[in-house]
């Protein structure tokens, strides 16, 4: 699977990803709300195959559900992070999306850059030849995520 | 089984276990995103559940006031009869005679951890998890390593508070925070203290019961002991000890961006907000009744205050305080989540500022503008001067 990154920095809060303002159950206003705290504008820029590559603690602070609803909105059924906070980690894979840790990886990808994402055996294919693992999912795990994609 | 999460979850330290849960609380703010999920389904105990409107309270949108109504119309169908409307914030609302010493009590809502100020390990989860929780009453845990917090100076519950947080920083997330309470802090500062824990991360934040606890579940008529004994400091992975000597400000835009109070003194403030499910309890307002007694807020400022229940706002009524807080100029709200998740009565915009006793400053989390935290004594004091004030250091005394 080809990926756009979309790339943000560390400890990016809940709060940014998806504004309580944004909150609603009306699809069409929750995909808008995705990033408007931290990148206003950014969903008007969401091309089929983006993910987000973010920093650590990506996700800290509230536990809404919104964002990873967001994402999956969008069509994204990956997120990569240096780490998640907790509340990120399982509401991304509660809604089939496939949260995968990257320390370091900041470092190594750019906005834009193109990324060949094998979620389950957490391989990314860097556009420089590079490859990096992300951490594994214990099998029920996956079997909970894969339910749900 | 060394740590209070070892023993209550059933597991050790970094396995996965599957955990029956023995309460479940869940409010308007985020249940909507479960009703279509549970839709034509029972859920596992109706008996355990509350059901909290504190978020849109009263609703303000035509919108909001469709989610108050399906919330309304969802306890109903599923048999839910422990319902609340308007009489308080959800955490204080399950630390007033429900949340009990020794349980597991999941929270549709990150602050859940307040409800270990109680003994109980609260622990918040998403919508998602919350469905399956209702549906089966167990979830998935992964058994969190331990920190530990010795308690050994400071009188003010959201001072100690941001010194964990300085101390800390989001270092507690994935993992659980046991306090050892050498001070013997009052209930209301504990339940500051393990609500702004949340701010780390934590899964759990728990004072082991003690007299303290027994004495204020009583108050509730609850006769429920459970011996959970603090874990021996070679079982955590930390050890953190909090002496705080004066109050503390987190600067925006993380609660853990914690400075001496000296560093910001002078700033202008537009708006105080004293309440939040971290604060707005009797001692808070207190503090903040003892500073504005025969002052005046600042003609540039406005001053909200929400009591953290009805319990709290009838206690405020008896002793006198609201009517010290309105003679002072202060705006009362009713009991509720007001400003801080930035959705309801009391938002902000972009080149405002304000000190609050609430546990965020993220960006956008009070609307626009700028979120400083400090105590309430603090928060009343910058009110009357309209700049971020230190106690001792104002025009009154």
């Amino acid at each position: 699977m080809e990926r756009r990154a979309r790339v943000f920095g560390h400890d990016i809060t809940l709060d940014e990803i998806h504004p309580g303002t944004f909150f609603s159950l009306n699809p069409e206003k929750v995909k808008i709300g995705l990033m408007e705290g931290v990148r206003p504008g950014f969903s008007d820029t969401i091309k089929e195959g983006d993910i987000i590559v973010a920093g650590r603690n990506f996700g800290m602070g509230s536990g809404r559900e919104s964002g990873a609803w967001a994402m999956k909105l969008w069509g994204m059924d990956c997120v990569i992070a240096e780490g998640f906070s907790r509340y990120m980690f399982r509401n991304c894979v509660n809604n089939g999306i496939w949260a995968l840790e990257v320390p370091g990886i900041l470092e190594l990808v750019e906005e834009g850059d193109m990324l060949v994402v094998n979620p389950e055996e957490g391989c990314i294919n860097l556009k420089s030849g590079g490859v990096l693992a992300a951490g594994e999912f214990p099998p029920w795990m996956v079997n909970l995520i894969k339910a749900r994609l | 089984m060394n740590t209070i999460s070892e023993r209550v979850l059933g597991g050790e330290e970094g396995e996965y276990v599957v955990r029956e849960v023995d309460r479940v609380m869940i409010h308007d703010g985020n249940a909507p995103l479960i009703f279509e999920k549970l839709r034509d389904r029972d859920i596992w105990d109706p008996g355990k559940v509350t059901s909290v409107v504190d978020h849109f309270c009263p609703p303000s949108t035509k919108e909001r006031a469709g989610f108050v109504k399906s919330l309304r119309e969802f306890v109903r169908e599923k048999g839910i009869t422990d319902h609340v409307e308007f009489q308080g914030i959800c955490h204080q609302l399950m630390c007033e005679g429900r949340a009990a010493p020794g349980e597991l009590v999941a929270g549709l809502d990150s602050h859940s951890t307040m409800y270990g100020a109680v003994g109980a390990l609260g622990v918040g989860f998403g919508a998602s998890d919350t469905v399956e929780i209702l549906l089966e009453g167990k979830t998935w845990f992964r058994v969190p390593e331990t920190i530990r917090v010795n308690v050994l100076e400071g009188d003010n519950g959201t001072d100690v508070a941001l010194s964990m947080l300085k101390k800390i920083g989001y270092g507690g997330d994935y993992k659980a925070l046991e306090f050892h309470d050498a001070v013997g802090l009052d209930m209301d500062k504990r339940l500051t203290i393990t609500n702004m824990a949340a701010e780390t991360g934590a899964k759990f934040a728990v004072f082991p019961p003690d007299d303290i606890t027994w004495e204020y579940l009583s108050l509730f008529n609850m006769d429920v002991r459970a011996e959970m004994p603090i874990s021996h400091e070679d079982y955590c992975r930390e050890v953190v000890d909090i002496s705080v000597r004066e109050p503390l400000v987190a600067v925006p835009h993380k609660p853990y961006n914690v400075k001496p109070i000296s560093k910001v003194v002078g700033k202008t403030v537009h708006q105080v907000f004293i309440g939040s499910c971290a604060s707005g309890r009797i001692g808070d307002l207190r503090d903040a009744a003892s500073v504005l007694e025969d002052r005046r807020v600042h003609p540039d400022v406005r001053l909200l205050v929400t009591p953290a229940s009805v319990r709290v706002l009838k206690m405020a009524l008896e002793e006198g305080i609201i009517s010290t807080l309105v003679r002072a100029g202060a705006v009362i709200l009713n009991p509720s989540c007001g400003p801080c998740p930035g959705i309801d009565k009391g938002v902000m915009v972009e080149g405002e500022t304000c000190i609050t006793t609430q546990n965020r400053n993220y960006p956008g989390r009070m609307g626009g503008g700028e979120v400083y935290i400090a105590n309430a004594t603090v928060c009343a004091l910058s009110a009357v001067e309209g700049v971020i004030t230190e106690p001792g250091c104002d025009h009154g005394t």
